[in-house]
């Protein structure tokens, strides 16, 4: 004889006995008052937990979730033409800068006369270049350099600080 | 006109009609926040997450391999996401501890006055929502949702066993408080 707990009597419910646990569960539900009482009970629970609604969200949800996406659509697609632009216009001042120095090198470097040796260009285009850097790195220049660097670091920090944003409220925190 | 599954608007979506997703939006939404209501026991909350939810869904729909049905998946998300609500929030700190080995006690909690009885399905539902999260989370995908304990199991993250002893202590509780109520008689 099987003790009708609490589990088994879900189990029945479920139909998840086999078919002699079935028989006996039957025949305790039949003879014992308080037993069929309790299954009466979790049927009935069962019967209206089954008919139980769905909450309804409010009637402008679907739009709002799409109105919601299509704002994260947009933002990026903006977004991504200004990195595209910034980005490329610092790459041409670098590329810029370097053929400045380039040609300064080798217009300061560039052999006379054939009999120059080779060892002698190397030096030549390594004071050159030592003498660019300098150039370079020095007054009204560094400050140039400064200046893009500069605009650099607050261009990464805009855009660092609006993902920041974007994620936020995409998240909805 | 032929239903359109969901593995066939996400493939449209994938393709680039991003406006097919609406169609998830208004399939799901209402089961979503069925589930979410009953989890977070505040309706504005539930529809703030619930949007939450979905621009999630939509924002890793790549990583949808189609492997297992959008509604696991989906419903996964919407359950992380009332967890990680709840948690962010503090609300109810002790019931981040909440387990199947939780226990609670809805007689109570809840004080069935006859001069004050009310519909009976509006009954049942008020003690649902007095349950912890997790078990009305799964009472909701059982009834609501129709789903079996296995796609419960896999969408919760939760073994198969503490889903069906979660359900059948949800019930349990129900059950008893109608016994001790005398109302088994009025529900039959």
């Amino acid at each position: 004889m099987i003790l009708l707990s609490d589990e088994i009597l879900n189990k029945y419910l479920d139909g998840e006995l086999d078919k002699n646990q079935t028989a006996e569960v039957e025949e305790i539900i039949i003879n014992s008052e308080s037993d069929r009482k309790r299954f009466s009970a979790l049927k009935r629970i069962h019967k209206e937990l089954s008919l139980m609604q769905e909450d309804k969200v409010s009637v402008d949800f679907t739009n709002n979730v799409m109105t919601m996406l299509s704002k994260s659509f947009v933002i990026p697609a903006a977004q991504k033409y200004f990195i595209y632009s910034i980005t490329s216009f610092l790459i041409l001042l670098c590329i810029g800068i370097v053929v400045f120095i380039s040609i300064s090198i080798f217009s300061s470097a560039a052999p006379q006369t054939e009999s120059l040796q080779i060892t002698e260009t190397v030096n030549r285009f390594g004071n050159g270049l030592i003498s660019e850097l300098k150039k370079l790195f020095s007054g009204k220049n560094l400050s140039i350099i400064g200046s893009v660097f500069s605009l650099g670091i607050l261009i990464s920090g805009y855009f660092f600080f609006e993902h920041q944003k974007r994620s936020k409220i995409n998240l909805g925190a | 006109m032929k239903k359109l599954s969901d593995q066939e608007i996400i493939d449209s979506i994938k393709l680039g009609n991003q406006a097919d997703f609406s169609i998830i939006v208004d399939r799901y939404k209402d089961k979503a926040f069925s589930l979410l209501k009953r989890m977070l026991k505040n309706e504005q909350d539930a529809e703030e997450t619930l949007q939450d939810c979905f621009i999630k869904a939509y924002n890793s729909l790549n990583g949808f391999k189609g492997e297992a049905k959008f509604s696991t998946w989906f419903y996964r998300i919407v359950y992380n996401t009332a967890l990680t609500k709840l948690s962010s929030q503090k609300r109810k700190t002790e019931n981040e501890m909440s387990s199947v080995h939780e226990h609670f006690d809805l007689k109570s909690d809840y004080d069935y006055n006859v001069s004050e009885r009310k519909d009976m399905s509006e009954f049942i539902n008020e003690l649902v929502n007095k349950l912890p999260e997790k078990h009305s989370a799964i009472i909701s995908l059982f009834y609501l949702d129709e789903m079996s304990c296995e796609e419960i199991s896999k969408a919760l993250d939760i073994s198969l066993s503490n889903v069906k002893v979660m359900l059948y202590r949800s019930r349990n509780a129900l059950k008893d408080i109608i016994i001790e109520n005398n109302l088994v008689e009025e529900l039959i």
